[in-house]
Formats: structure tokens, C-alpha cells, sequence
């Protein structure tokens, strides 16, 4: 396929994290959903400052009660949010962060999205997994119900 | 046989929707569906997205499927195809991704098909500006495919989509252009009659 790599092609960085959380007191579905949109609204607005992304910014957060979806495209559209965490204190869970913005490289992402957590681990215990490099999952998952 | 169906765009273009929109409907319909979803950075959020709609997806992760993973998809696809046998494969590849280059390796992927669809979605919100900024690289992921989508039709006015239809066709006057709104599911029924998978 040639030594052509897109990423670099079109000048875009990325970066994403995984980590699990505790609660550290009464946490509800609208809190968690909130902080998590700062956190992405954080992200971009230390890549991009006041010029609109090229790229998007997402989270995804399962808890025990439900989901919650979030997705940054463009600054000027706002947040996309699915929640379907019911009523009720989230106790734990785990949150799967990902950017990838063009104009950018992965390190800055990396240090965006660290420095957006910072506030996030002042309500919530966080456990960041560093990646394990599994490059395919649920392959044996799906074949296993063929 | 087995159909093989990319749902190709830019980052933020809407493909994981559509992906879930079409991988219901079909589900709906009798099919057998995988989906393979590839990611650019370490950590997937589509592939849990996909999975809470209750699809079943394989994720690829760190790298992109049309240039450093291009192994790991054709080997996906080959133990897909031979262990579970689905009627039809949605791929998703990332928004940074050639459609041209993912077809290239799923035809040298030794895997027997049926039919090969690409469909290059477009964001109708952004494309004025990808067209400006990254007009290079977005002429290159609208080439080579079979479709074009200009999706997000709900977020624009009407006259705006013939503007978009002007640039797109500036770019690649060939393949029909349909406009869905991937979210709302408008214009997904006609875009699956398109695609010949309904």
C-alpha cells in the first residue's frame, strides 16, 4: 500500500485514554455528564483556542445503571450527548476517551487531555490504564456466536 | 455470498451512526451482520458506542486500516468471513482513512465476496470548510467510492446542500449523491435501496 501514512497526510494528532473511577461522594447521572462535557469543551479549547476544530473529541462512560455518549465535532454545533444512566448515585465505572484533531500532534492531545482530567480527579478517583497495545479486540468475542 | 459495505468520511462525519442505523435495519431484516470498526488513536469509544445499540463489532485500534493496519484487516476479515460467516461486513474505518487504499486492501485480502460498497459520507455542516482548509486530502476521501452521502442534512438549509453538491461534484463528478440525515434516519432507507442490502 506505499509508505504513505494518512495520519500524517492530513497533519492530524491523536490521543486517547481509558480509565476507570470511583465516586467520591453522591455523584448523579447529570453531574458526571457535565463535568465529562467540560472536560471535552477543555480539550478543545486548549488545541484550538478560539479557532474551530477540524477533528472531534469523544467520550464514552459506562457505569453500572447505564451510558453516556459524548461527542465534540465543532465548537460552533456544541456537544452531542446520549445519556441513558437512570435515576440513582453512580458509584463506579470507566470512561474511554479519544481525540483526534488535525493541526495538531499526539503529544499536545496528551497533555490537553491529562491537564482536562486534572479537575475531574478532584470529584472522582481515577485509575488511567495505560494502553496495552491490543490492536484488535472482540474478534474472538464475535466469532465465537458465528 | 457475502457483501463487504465501507462507510467511509472525514472524522466527526457521522460514520459510526449510520453504521449503527444501517447495522439495526439490517439486523431487522434477517441479516447477519459484523461490523469492524478502526480507530487512529490507542483507546476506541466507537466500538462501546456500537456495542451499547446491542451490535456486536470488532475493534481495531492505533493505527488506520488503510495504511499501518492494513494486515490486521485483512486478517480480521479473513477469520470474520471463515468463523462467523455474516451475510454482510460493515466497515468503519477511521476519518483519516483512503477509501481508494481500504478497497485496494480488501480486494488483495484473499477473502471471497460478493459485492464491494464504499460510501464516502459528508459532514453537510463542515464540508464548505474541509473543502477550504483540507480540500487535497477531502478530494481524495470522496474518490473511489461508489457512493457519496452528504449526511447532516437536518443542521443545513436546502440551498446550502446544492452548494455542497457543487463542490462535491467539482471534486468527483461520477458516483450518485444521496442526503441522509444518519441521526434522524431520514434518507437511510433510500441509501440502503442504493447500496442494494435491503
Amino acid at each position: 500500500m506505499g509508505d504513505e501514512d494518512t495520519k500524517e497526510l492530513a497533519e492530524a494528532g491523536s490521543f486517547g485514554l481509558k480509565v476507570d473511577f470511583e465516586s467520591r461522594g453522591d455523584l448523579k447521572a447529570q453531574d458526571l455528564t457535565k463535568m465529562m462535557g467540560n472536560l471535552l469543551l477543555e480539550v478543545a479549547d486548549r488545541i484550538t483556542g478560539k479557532q474551530p476544530l477540524i477533528g472531534h473529541v469523544k467520550a464514552f462512560i459506562k457505569t453500572p445503571l447505564g451510558h453516556i455518549q459524548l461527542n465534540l465535532v465543532d465548537t460552533e454545533l456544541g456537544l452531542e450527548i446520549v445519556q441513558t444512566i437512570g435515576d440513582g448515585p453512580i458509584t463506579s465505572g470507566s470512561m474511554n476517551l479519544m481525540a483526534a484533531i488535525v493541526g495538531t500532534k499526539d503529544r499536545k492531545i496528551e497533555e490537553a487531555m491529562r491537564k482536562a482530567l486534572e479537575p475531574v480527579a478532584l470529584k472522582l478517583k481515577l485509575t488511567i490504564h495505560e494502553h496495552d497495545h491490543d490492536q484488535t479486540r472482540n474478534l474472538d468475542k464475535l466469532i465465537s456466536l458465528g | 455470498m457475502m457483501i463487504l459495505c465501507q462507510i467511509a468520511g472525514f472524522l466527526g462525519s457521522g460514520k459510526t451512526t449510520l453504521i449503527i442505523r444501517l447495522g439495526k435495519e439490517l439486523g431487522k431484516a434477517g441479516k447477519k451482520v459484523a461490523i469492524i470498526v478502526n480507530e487512529v488513536g490507542e483507546v476506541g469509544v466507537d466500538g462501546s458506542v456500537i456495542e451499547a445499540f446491542g451490535l456486536r463489532s470488532v475493534e481495531l485500534t492505533e493505527g488506520c486500516i488503510c495504511c499501518s493496519l492494513s494486515g490486521s484487516l485483512q486478517n480480521t476479515l479473513r477469520i470474520i468471513s471463515k468463523e462467523y460467516k455474516p451475510d454482510i461486513i460493515l466497515i468503519e474505518p477511521t476519518g483519516l482513512a483512503l477509501p481508494s487504499k481500504v478497497n485496494t486492501i480488501i480486494r488483495t485480502s484473499m477473502v471471497e465476496f460478493d459485492r464491494n460498497i464504499s460510501v464516502a459520507l459528508v459532514d453537510a455542516f463542515r464540508a464548505e470548510r474541509l473543502f477550504n482548509e483540507m480540500r487535497q486530502f477531502f478530494s481524495r476521501q470522496i474518490s473511489g467510492v461508489d457512493i457519496i452521502a452528504i449526511n447532516k442534512v437536518d443542521l443545513v438549509p436546502p440551498e446550502r446542500i446544492k452548494e455542497i453538491e457543487g463542490m462535491i461534484r467539482e471534486l468527483n463528478p461520477k458516483p450518485p449523491l444521496v442526503h441522509i440525515s444518519a441521526k434522524e434516519g431520514e434518507g437511510v432507507r433510500e441509501l440502503m435501496t442504493a447500496l442494494g442490502v435491503t
